[in-house]
């Protein structure tokens, strides 16, 4: 496994541009969300050479904080990023001060996805539009942009962030909306346990859930007290990396899986049938074999997950009780 | 029952229209022509010789493409190993060849996925990937290009601007390479509303909702008039979906390719194909007002007879209205 941490490392110094940043894919320009994630991935494995780049990214982010809090997408789309959590992230986890996150948390909180009024609402129950999705539409999450609805992925991003700011960012509302988010996700949640983008059922017929946002949603509901529920998703996610599976699906699981280590032991001495902290293992020992024969992912966000996963990551996503 | 479910959908797209500031639309410039052409080429299965068979719909079109750089957008939305969602990747194939062929200096596949982020698992389960490597072709991630604000000429929507990718703004040819497929909020899903999968997820998200918000229809017309660059439709029918399309519905052999370079116009002899009348589906009545001909005494068919191979798709449900007399 060391040979494959050592070639993704590598692959990801080359990706970083003279300032810091990084781009989705090479040649690319630079956007908060790979940069963000790739500076927690250095984090997390720093050859000694990388450490200044660490920093670096992290400035790359700071210096581009807009002054609501957000963080944009890239240098040519100005407009706020639902990536905002994920430099709130590796703000916190780089030690970047209290200022910029508390801006983060504020902006956070304050972001929403559209819901319909009371009006359209009352017009779907009589139209059949709201049996047609099975959504509770009054649910506040995240969206992706701001004329968006809530979905999966943003929420579960933003739930990971705010829970990790909540000590030492601490912000009025956050709460409410770490335990609204929450909701969502498990409203949202596929039948038989899992995620996709955000759809249980359309038209009455059930969607699958997809691993990579089965595993995030994981990672943002560490500690529910919903035992058996995300017990489900578990195994719905451990039946969801097959031999399709990819880097990031195998990374994303392999870092859910440990950072659920503690509750599946807890269910297992009750009794009950739960993946074993080995299966971490097991999926990490997958992501280096196939690392080792196709060399990284091409997706800085695949790769930066990658190296989270094999290279001790997990505490970076680990959110307070 | 439908009546009035029809104007309770009605009252809440006015409202929610009203809602979101829609600007006020002047009537779109009338870009039909007088007359569009659509061929039919009838296949049975993916294992023809598709490059030839392209090859030869494509020659009905004449596209100058000698030298020209082609961006093929096939539809990867997501991936069921037991479904119909996709173009084949045979199909892909064999379009990549025929335009090789017909001398384009590059022929790049590009494709946003909607609902998978994981781009990955989409190329390598789908089979797709595979393909492109044997092929030799590049691939674009449309949903992580690089972007440029684009100024919507029409106003269907309040969407006003869209960021949209440089590799289909910068296309000498641009391909729309749909499947024929049932669509349970848009009637029926082709060439048109394939260009959803061009706007970037980095911005919009997945799915693209920002489109659901504004109005699908709506959305899909005011996308499809955005864009300049000369263009192709090769929609694959040799498997389509009935039913509850885009994912979840039944695979449907249908064993027709639809080419054609009026959108418009290939999109509503798909609809009839598919025993759907073009008119009841509003993107198609939008369309047909001024972007491209839908009414079908102004489009030639060429090829295969459409009464041949003229099915009746199971519809999804809400679009019974829409049902072919």
């Amino acid at each position: 496994m060391s040979s494959a941490l050592a070639e993704l490392a590598h692959a990801l110094a080359g990706r970083r541009a003279p300032d810091g940043g990084f781009a989705a894919l090479p040649d690319g320009p630079a956007d908060t969300e790979s940069t963000a994630l790739a500076a927690l991935a250095t984090q997390a494995a720093p050859p000694a050479s990388a450490l200044g780049g660490a920093r670096a990214s992290l400035d790359w982010l700071l210096v581009r904080q807009r002054p609501d809090g957000a963080f944009p997408h890239t240098d040519a789309v100005p407009e706020p990023s639902w990536a905002t959590a994920w430099a709130a992230l590796a703000l916190a986890r780089g030690e970047a001060g209290a200022e910029p996150l508390v801006r983060a948390a504020h902006w956070l909180v304050a972001r929403e996805g559209r819901r319909p009024g009371l009006v359209a609402r009352a017009l779907g129950r009589l139209t059949g539009q709201h049996a047609r999705l099975e959504q509770d539409r009054t649910l506040r999450g995240w969206p992706w942009h701001a004329a968006a609805a809530s979905w999966v992925e943003p929420t579960a991003a933003a739930l990971l962030a705010l829970r990790t700011l909540a000590g030492e960012a601490p912000v009025s509302g956050a709460r409410e909306r770490i335990a609204e988010g929450e909701r969502l996700l498990w409203d949202r949640a596929c039948v038989g346990g899992g995620w996709n983008y955000g759809n249980r059922r359309v038209l009455g017929e059930a969607l699958a859930p997809f691993p990579d946002t089965t595993a995030l949603a994981l990672l943002a509901l560490q500690g529910s007290a919903r035992a058996e529920a995300l017990a489900e998703s578990r195994a719905a996610l451990a039946a969801l990396l097959d031999e399709r599976a990819s880097s990031l699906a195998l990374a994303l699981g392999a870092l859910a899986f440990e950072l659920h280590a503690g509750e599946a032991e807890a269910l297992r001495s009750q009794g009950a049938e739960a993946p074993r902290s080995r299966d971490a293992e097991a999926l990490r020992a997958r992501l280096a074999a196939r690392i080792e024969a196709a060399g990284p992912p091409a997706e800085t966000r695949s790769l930066a997950f990658t190296l989270l996963a094999l290279g001790g990551g997990a505490r970076l996503l680990e959110v307070p009780a | 029952m439908i009546r009035r479910r029809e104007l309770l959908l009605g009252g809440l797209a006015a409202g929610a229209a009203a809602a979101c500031g829609r600007r006020r639309a002047e009537p779109p410039p009338d870009r039909r022509r007088a007359r569009s052409r659509v061929a039919l080429l009838g296949a049975s299965s993916y294992d023809a010789d598709l490059a030839d068979l392209l090859r030869r719909g494509l020659a009905l079109f004449a596209p100058e493409v000698r030298g020209r750089r082609v961006v093929l957008k096939p539809n990867y939305v997501e991936f069921d190993p037991e479904g119909a969602i996709n173009t084949h990747p045979r199909m892909v194939e064999g379009a990549v060849l025929a335009f090789l062929r017909l001398g384009a200096a590059e022929v790049i596949v590009a494709e946003g996925a909607g609902h998978r982020r994981d781009t990955e698992y989409l190329l390598g389960a789908s089979g797709l990937g595979a393909v492109l490597r044997e092929r030799r072709v590049r691939f674009v991630d449309l949903n992580l290009d690089r972007v440029e604000p684009v100024a919507l000429p029409t106003a269907f929507t309040s969407l006003g601007r869209l960021w949209l990718p440089r590799t289909v703004l910068d296309a000498d040819l641009f391909v729309s390479m749909p499947k024929l497929k049932m669509h349970h909020w848009a009637g029926v899903t082709l060439s048109m509303k394939n260009l959803f999968g061009i706007v970037p997820g980095a911005i919009y998200g997945w799915p693209k909702n920002v489109l659901h918000q504004a109005g699908i229809p709506g959305s899909i017309v005011d996308i499809n008039a955005a864009l300049g660059m000369p263009r192709l439709a090769i929609v694959d029918g040799i498997v389509g979906m009935e039913g509850n399309g885009p994912i979840q519905g039944e695979p449907r052999a249908a064993g027709v390719v639809v080419i054609g370079d009026d959108f418009p116009a290939v999109d509503a002899t798909c609809a009839r194909l598919m025993g759907v009348a073009p008119e009841r589906i509003e993107q198609l009545r939008l369309a047909g007002g001024f972007l491209g001909n839908t009414a079908e005494e102004r489009i030639e068919v060429l090829g295969e007879s459409p009464s041949r191979l003229r099915q009746r798709f199971a519809l999804p449900p809400g679009f019974e209205q829409a049902r072919l007399g």
